[in-house]
């Protein structure tokens, strides 16, 4: 045994779940180190059992793979304990798989899915024995990129990050890779040729440069892939238990309803539907490669994926002893056809309100009513599903003392249709979360609600909803992702004064250190509340107006305006095209197929 | 019909839970789209049982793992296809055809045999053992349901000597195990003062009794 490996094993005898950190997964891939000529580690900057239920990285994982000449491995982000040992005993972040130093891969690949894993982002780089600071790096270390959601707004990390790839990867990171295979540099070269790919990659669309683009000189378009890729019918296993535990499959990209404090629905635009014989077939393949006893139908809107109810049968018929799951069901195109398809009845099917007046819904553009959500909940409990969970949301624009009190009478009407329908069994459970207003939505503009007045709403509800179950987002975490999601670059050295006080996995409500961030924030001279809790002019330059992701800031702006005025925006996928932006430049597949013309 | 299967628990899954190894036996087993029996009721489980729990770290060389088959199946195809669908660090080794009557694996357990590689000197390891068996108790705390216990593992240690190899020292234990109480292979290595000296653990075999 190697004297690294026994250091290693060591180190995994005494730390928590340390097949976190183990590999040799199901249908992880170890590939040949040698026979590839780039080598990427997709780092995922959080727990490996988070890590493991990100769909995202195992539709690149897999895509980089079935390149013969590249190698992807997986790297995560290890557990305090873990971290101390790997300090003490010197060993650097490593693949799971190669057990290779991060800083022996061409490329280190981050996954940016949240905001409060900044932090994680440099625990991994400091543990991979690289510098921080892109404009430290040299031919010696590898290129450091990140691309997902909160790529989106790429201010706050870009100090941190070589090139940022916006919007969906799946081309992109193809593109990149092959960049470096063509380029003369590889990790360990000469930086004069590292540079020159550097400035090679800002040509590649979709690919933002913080070294070359600066804060905004030149305008980054998102990437859309379309048609969708291909389902990931061998996906790496898990042992330990992941957060979902289950086989997955994109039903549909993209949303067309609107809904104004999304992000997700504004991002991943245009909609893109997968064809129902695509799913059935890569659900067969899926399921026999798994050994999952679970399915789980993803998309931002899986109730109004057309034929829903069909697709479902016929999937309950073919693998009957498979649970099929359906995360993001709407309240108004449920159906008694789809809660009689899903044949096992355990479990919580969940719906999300989100407001408690129509008044409020309709400012927000979920414009469900409420006969709408008690249908539902009388379909669900009658068919009989034993609970209904209901999303909830404080803290929106414009919300008034009566949209409160109103989740808590909406709530207390459901449980009664519930009591009448499905008798004492039924249970409704409620989850609030705080709005946090997200950069590229109509509340852009908007202003978080203090953290005091949150705290107070929570208090009213946990009283009003006794008898409820109820859970509620820690504000201390909304807060600072208010902070970051509309922040600039000055946040930076914030959040790697926070990460040296030693702040770490700041999404686990137990591990966040407030008063790292705190101290960080008056140590850079920063005020926090100029970025949460201010109000944005129409007028002002946004941090993130040089990422065009196809929906126009007209348009936000207009949404705004219009929430504002209570005024409903349709669904464009069956209504009139509400001029997003999509349309004008070619990118709404959807529509430019039907040959719908541009609507308002 | 009720299939015995023997299997191996090795690097780089040593460290996979023992929770975590029962979901990755099932999850064979339906990927091998074997005719396993299912329990009833409103959660319906795989009638999967295994002798004793394998503690996190410890390699497996001889594991045994019984399964209920909802109907008749031929053993060798069965061994062959659940084969070909262990994940990295479990190893098939071989099915037989038991007594769906018999007593289960967890009842009939009696023993367990460990080997323990070292990096330590051999003598001091020789001394701590003769300090161990020279004592008529000894006692460790064990987590209870209701907080801390204590337990007098010295006659569940049946066992207990070293071998030197080149380079190595290996510890053998003979442990109790079954229903009637065991101790625990960490437990012993704790009294002996031995953690860091740990190369590897293996649990070598399981034996049976009436």
């Amino acid at each position: 045994m190697t004297e690294h490996n026994w250091r290693l094993s060591g180190a995994l005898r005494r730390v928590e779940r340390p097949v976190r950190y183990a590999g040799g997964e199901w249908n992880s891939r170890r590939k040949d180190w040698n026979a590839a000529q780039v080598h990427l580690a997709l780092a995922y900057p959080d727990a490996y059992e988070i890590g493991m239920s990100n769909l995202g990285l195992q539709i690149l994982y897999s895509i980089v793979n079935d390149l013969p000449w590249a190698l992807a491995d997986r790297t995560y982000a290890p557990w305090g304990d873990m971290e101390r040992e790997m300090v003490a005993a010197g060993i650097p972040l490593f693949g799971v798989e190669s057990r290779r130093s991060a800083a022996d891969f061409d490329v280190l690949g981050f996954s940016l899915p949240y905001e409060l894993n900044y932090t994680n982002v440099l625990l991994m780089l400091d543990l991979a024995g690289l510098p921080l600071h892109g404009r430290e790096r040299d031919g010696r270390h590898p290129l450091v990129i990140a691309g997902g959601s909160a790529a989106h707004n790429p201010a706050p990390m870009s100090g941190f990050f070589d090139a940022m790839v916006i919007g969906e990867a799946e081309e992109a990171i193809v593109e990149v890779l092959d960049a470096v295979r063509g380029s003369g540099w590889r990790v360990g070269g000469s930086t004069g040729e590292r540079e020159a790919l550097l400035r090679g990659l800002g040509r590649i669309e979709g690919v933002y440069v913080p070294t070359i683009d600066g804060a905004g000189a030149r305008t980054v378009r998102r990437r859309i892939v379309e048609p969708l890729p291909p389902i990931v019918t061998r996906p790496v296993v898990p042992f330990a238990e992941a957060v979902h535990d289950r086989a997955a499959i994109e039903i549909q990209r993209g949303c067309t309803r609107g809904c104004r404090f999304c992000q997700a629905g504004f991002i991943y635009r245009p909609l893109r539907e997968r064809p129902q014989e695509e799913i059935r077939h890569g659900a067969a393949a899926l399921l026999a490669s798994t050994g999952y006893d679970e399915l789980g139908l993803l998309s931002l809107s899986s109730s109004d994926y057309p034929g829903i109810d069909g697709l479902i049968r016929d999937l309950s018929c073919s693998h009957p002893t498979v649970r099929l799951s359906l995360p993001s069901l709407r309240i108004d195109s449920f159906s008694v056809g789809i809660a009689e398809a899903i044949q096992r009845r355990k479990g919580n099917l969940t719906f999300a309100p989100e407001a408690g007046t129509q008044r409020l819904r309709d400012a927000i553009n979920k414009g469900v009513s409420e006969d709408d959500l008690l249908n539902t909940a009388n379909d669900l409990f009658s068919s009989g599903f034993s609970g209904m969970k209901l999303y909830f949301m404080v803290g929106l624009p414009g919300e008034r003392e009566e949209d409160v009190e109103g989740i808590v009478r909406l709530a207390r009407e459901v449980k009664a249709v519930a009591r009448r329908a499905g008798g004492g069994r039924a249970r409704v459970t409620a989850a609030v979360s705080t709005f946090v207003p997200k950069a590229h939505t109509p509340f852009q503009w908007a202003a978080m609600e203090t953290r005091d007045s949150v705290l107070g709403k929570q208090r009213t509800l946990k009283d009003g909803l006794r008898g409820i179950n109820m859970s509620w987002h820690d504000v201390r975490e909304s807060w600072l992702e208010a902070v970051f999601s509309r922040g600039d670059a000055l946040l930076g050295p914030v959040v790697e004064r926070a990460y040296r006080d030693g702040a770490r996995f700041d999404a686990w409500s137990d591990q966040l250190r407030e008063e790292s961030w705190l101290a960080a924030f008056e140590a850079e001279g920063v005020e926090p509340g100029a970025y949460a809790h201010r109000e944005r002019e129409p007028q002002e330059r946004l941090p993130w107006d040089h990422i065009d992701v196809g929906v126009t800031k007209e348009y936000l702006w207009r949404e705004y305006v219009r929430s504002r005025d209570g005024e409903i925006t349709g669904d464009c996928r069956s209504g009139a095209c509400a001029g997003c932006g999509l349309m004008e430049t070619g990118s709404c597949v959807a529509r430019v197929s039907a040959g719908a013309g541009v609507g308002l | 019909m009720r299939i015995r299967f023997e299997y191996a628990r090795v690097e780089p899954g040593q460290f996979v839970g023992h929770l975590d190894l029962m979901r990755a036996l099932e999850r064979a087993i339906r990927r091998a789209g074997l005719p396993v029996a299912f329990s009833v009721g409103f959660n319906p489980q795989m009638k999967v049982a295994i002798a004793a729990p394998l503690p996190v770290g410890v390699v497996g060389r001889r594991e045994l793992m019984d399964v209920q088959f909802a109907e008749d199946v031929e053993v060798e195809a069965v061994v062959k296809g659940l084969a070909a669908q262990m994940p990295a660090g479990l190893e098939m080794l071989g099915g037989v055809a038991v007594d769906e009557f018999a007593p289960s694996l967890q009842a009939t357990l009696r023993e367990c045999e460990y080997e323990v590689v070292l990096r330590a000197d051999a003598e001091l390891v020789q001394g701590a053992i003769e300090g161990f068996l020279g004592r008529e108790a000894v006692v460790v705390e064990r987590k209870g349901k209701r907080g801390r216990v204590t337990k007098d593992i010295r006659e569940l240690v049946r066992g207990l000597d070293v071998v030197v190899g080149e380079g190595e020292v290996v510890l053998r234990m003979v442990l109790a195990a079954g229903p009637t109480g065991g101790a625990k292979v960490g437990e012993v290595l704790g009294v002996l003062g031995l953690g860091d000296e740990i190369v590897r653990v293996e649990r070598t075999r399981l034996v049976f009794g009436e």
